[in-house]
C-alpha cells in the first residue's frame, strides 16, 4: 500500500518539479513585465505625465487596438527590408570572409572600407541611398545590409580561423584538397560562430530597416513612426515601437530555432538541456 | 603520387584484410606461446630472440635532417634521424615533451618536408603528403558535428571513396574496440577515452599499411591509459599495421614496443634503440616482470645521461 502510494506519488513529483521548472522559465520575466506595466500606468495617471510625453500603457493598447490596420498596412514593406538587408548580408557576408580568410591582401584591402562602412552614421547616408535608388524598397535594403553585414563577416572570420591546426592536418593527411577541407572542416566548425553572427545581424537589419524608412519614404514602420511623432500621436508611436520589438524577437526567435536544427552539437545548444 | 597511392590502396582494401589474417594464423600456427618467459639476457641486444616478422621494410630514413625558419632564427629540431621499420613492426618513440618528435611523424607523413636526407614508404620516396596511413593525434579530434559512424566514414569521404563501401568496417572497429551501439552518438556524448577509441577506429577504417600515433593517450587519466595500451595491443596485433608510437611515458613505451627509439632532445636524434623481446601478447602483469624492469632501468639511465633526468 505505502509503496504502492510512493510510487503513483512520484510522477505527480516530477510533474510537480516542471512547472516550477516552466514557471521558473516563463513567470518570472512575465511577472516582472507584468510589474513594469503597473508601474507606468500608475506612475504615469498618479504625476499627472500628459500622454504626448508618456502615454499610459492602456492608451498604447488602445492605440494598437485602433489603429491595428494602418499598422498592419505598414508591417510588410519593413518586413521585405529587414529579410532583404539580412539575406544580403548573409549572401555577401560569408564569401566575403572566406577570401579574407583564405588570402591576407583581401584582408589589407577589406578591412579598411568595411570598418570605415560601419563608422559612417546610416541616417547621413540614408538621402544618398535615395538618391541613387529611388523612392521603392531598394535603399532601405542596403542600409538594413550595410549595417548587418558586419557581424556576419566578423563572426565567419573569427570561425574559420577558429579550427585546430591539427584538424586541418589531419584533413591533408587524409587526402583532402583545399575545397573538400574548407567544406567538410572549416565550414562546420565555424557554424556555431557564423550563427552568433546572424543573431545580431538580423536584429541589426531591422535597425537599418527603420533607419531607411526614416528618410525619403512613404510606407513602411520607420514612416509611420516619423509621421506619428510629427502629429505628436505618442501613443501610436509606442504602439509602433512595441510591434516593431515584436517583429525583431520573433525573427531573432526563428533564427534560433534553424540554429538548434543545425547545429545541435554545440555547447550553447547543449547547455539548455542541463539536467536532462 | 596521389592517383597511384589511391590505386593502391583500393587493392589494398580488397585483399589485404585476408592477407593480414593469413599472416597472424602463420605466426599462432608457429608456435609462438600466448606466455614466455624472456630469453634473452640483455634486453639491449638486438635480434636474439626468435620473432616471426615480416622481413620487408616499410619506413626508411636516411639521414634526415629538419630545420624551421630561416637564417638567424633558424631552429634546428630533426638531426640527422636515420632508421628502418620493417612491415608490422610497432616502434615506440620515447622522449620529453617538445623534443621534436611530433616533427618526425609530420615528416614520415609527409604533411612538411624534410630540410635534407630522404624518407622512403613502400621504396617509394616522400615528398607530397603520404596518404596510405592513419594518424591518431593527442587530441581525438574529432568532428563535433558528425556522429561517431559518420565521423569514422570521414576518412572515405575524404579520400573521394564511398563511404558506404566502408561502412561495415567502421562497425567491425567499432566492435573491435567495444564501442558497438555508440554509431548514432554524438562525440560530446563520449568520455575521452570512447572518443580515442573512434580517431583509432577513424584511422584504421581504410586499411593503411602504417599508423602514426602521436602522444596518443598522453590526454587521458591513469586507468584508461593502461586500458588503452592493451586495447591498442590487441588492435595492432589483430590489424597487423606498422606503427609509430610517439609517447614521453617509459613504461608505455616498452609495454607496446618491439623497438622503442630513446630520443635525445632539441634537436631530435636517436640516442639508442632498444629491442624489447617480451612475448605477446603482453598483460599488464608483464610490467611485474625483471625484463620489463630491467628495461625502465636502462631507459631511465640514458635520460639521466642526457640530463632530461636529475637526481
Amino acid at each position: 500500500m505505502t509503496i504502492a502510494g510512493e510510487r503513483s506519488a512520484r510522477p505527480a513529483e516530477g510533474r510537480h518539479r516542471r512547472l516550477w521548472e516552466k514557471l521558473d522559465q516563463y513567470g518570472v520575466p512575465l511577472g516582472l513585465a507584468v510589474a513594469l506595466v503597473v508601474v507606468w500606468e500608475f506612475g504615469v495617471k498618479l504625476g499627472n505625465i500628459p500622454a504626448y510625453l508618456l502615454p499610459p500603457p492602456s492608451a498604447i493598447f488602445e492605440s494598437l487596438v485602433n489603429d491595428w490596420k494602418v499598422i498592419y498596412l505598414n508591417v510588410y514593406p519593413t518586413l521585405i527590408a529587414i529579410i532583404g538587408g539580412f539575406v544580403l548580408s548573409v549572401v555577401i557576408g560569408i564569401p566575403l570572409a572566406t577570401v579574407i580568410v583564405f588570402s591576407r591582401f583581401a584582408e589589407r584591402m577589406l578591412y579598411p572600407p568595411m570598418i570605415a562602412s560601419q563608422a559612417i552614421p546610416k541616417v547621413a547616408i540614408a538621402p544618398l541611398f535615395v538618391v541613387w535608388m529611388g523612392f521603392g524598397v531598394m535603399p532601405k535594403i542596403w542600409i538594413a545590409f550595410l549595417i548587418a553585414f558586419f557581424p556576419v563577416v566578423i563572426d565567419t572570420v573569427v570561425g574559420l580561423r577558429s579550427v585546430q591546426p591539427e584538424m586541418l592536418q589531419l584533413g591533408r593527411s587524409m587526402g583532402g584538397g583545399t575545397l573538400r577541407v574548407f567544406l567538410k572542416l572549416r565550414l562546420p566548425n565555424a557554424l556555431p560562430n557564423i550563427f552568433a553572427g546572424l543573431k545580431v545581424a538580423i536584429a541589426l537589419a531591422v535597425v537599418g530597416a527603420i533607419t531607411g524608412e526614416f528618410v525619403g519614404s512613404q510606407s513602411g514602420l520607420g514612416y509611420l513612426l516619423t509621421s506619428a511623432s510629427g502629429q505628436m500621436d505618442t501613443a501610436l508611436v509606442f504602439a509602433v515601437l512595441v510591434v516593431i520589438s515584436v517583429i525583431a524577437t520573433l525573427l531573432f526567435m526563428i533564427i534560433e530555432a534553424v540554429e538548434k536544427l543545425v547545429i545541435p552539437w554545440h555547447s550553447s545548444m547543449r547547455s539548455r538541456n542541463v539536467g536532462h | 603520387m596521389t592517383a597511384r597511392i589511391a590505386d593502391t590502396h583500393i587493392a589494398d582494401t580488397q585483399m589485404g584484410v585476408p592477407r593480414r589474417m593469413a599472416a597472424r594464423d602463420d605466426r599462432q600456427a608457429e608456435g609462438i606461446p600466448r606466455v614466455q618467459p624472456a630469453t634473452s639476457a640483455s634486453p639491449t641486444h638486438a635480434g636474439t630472440a626468435p620473432r616471426v616478422e615480416a622481413t620487408d621494410t616499410l619506413i626508411r630514413f636516411e639521414h634526415v635532417t629538419k630545420f624551421f625558419g630561416e637564417g638567424e632564427r633558424r631552429v634546428h629540431v630533426v638531426d640527422d634521424v636515420s632508421f628502418t621499420a620493417r612491415r608490422g613492426e610497432f616502434i615506440s618513440i620515447l622522449g620529453p615533451s617538445g623534443c621534436g618528435k611530433s616533427t618526425m611523424m609530420m615528416l614520415t607523413s609527409g604533411l612538411i618536408p624534410v630540410s635534407s636526407g630522404t624518407i622512403e614508404i613502400d621504396r617509394t620516396r616522400v615528398t607530397a603528403p603520404y596518404t596510405d596511413l592513419g594518424i591518431v593525434f593527442q587530441q581525438d579530434l574529432l568532428m563535433d558535428w558528425r556522429r561517431v559512424l559518420a565521423n569514422i566514414l570521414v576518412q572515405p569521404e575524404f579520400r573521394g571513396l564511398r563511404a558506404k563501401d566502408y561502412e561495415k568496417r567502421a562497425r567491425e572497429l567499432l566492435n573491435l574496440v567495444g564501442l558497438s551501439g555508440c554509431e548514432e552518438k554524438y562525440p560530446f556524448e563520449l568520455s575521452g577515452g570512447m572518443r580515442q577509441r573512434v580517431a583509432i577506429c577513424r584511422a584504421l577504417v581504410h586499411n593503411p599499411n602504417l599508423l602514426l600515433m602521436d602522444e596518443p593517450f598522453g590526454a587521458l587519466d591513469a586507468l584508461t591509459r593502461d586500458q588503452m595500451n592493451l586495447d591498442l595491443q590487441r588492435i595492432w596485433y589483430e590489424n597487423k599495421k606498422t606503427v609509430l608510437f610517439v609517447t614521453h611515458s617509459i613504461p608505455e613505451a616498452v609495454f607496446l614496443g618491439d623497438r622503442v627509439f630513446v630520443m635525445a632532445p632539441s634537436p631530435t636524434k636517436i640516442r639508442e634503440s632498444i629491442e624489447i623481446n617480451l612475448p605477446r601478447p603482453r598483460s599488464l602483469e608483464v610490467r611485474e616482470s625483471p625484463e620489463f624492469s630491467a628495461h625502465i632501468h636502462r631507459i631511465t639511465q640514458l635520460f639521466y645521461q642526457m640530463g632530461i633526468l636529475r637526481s
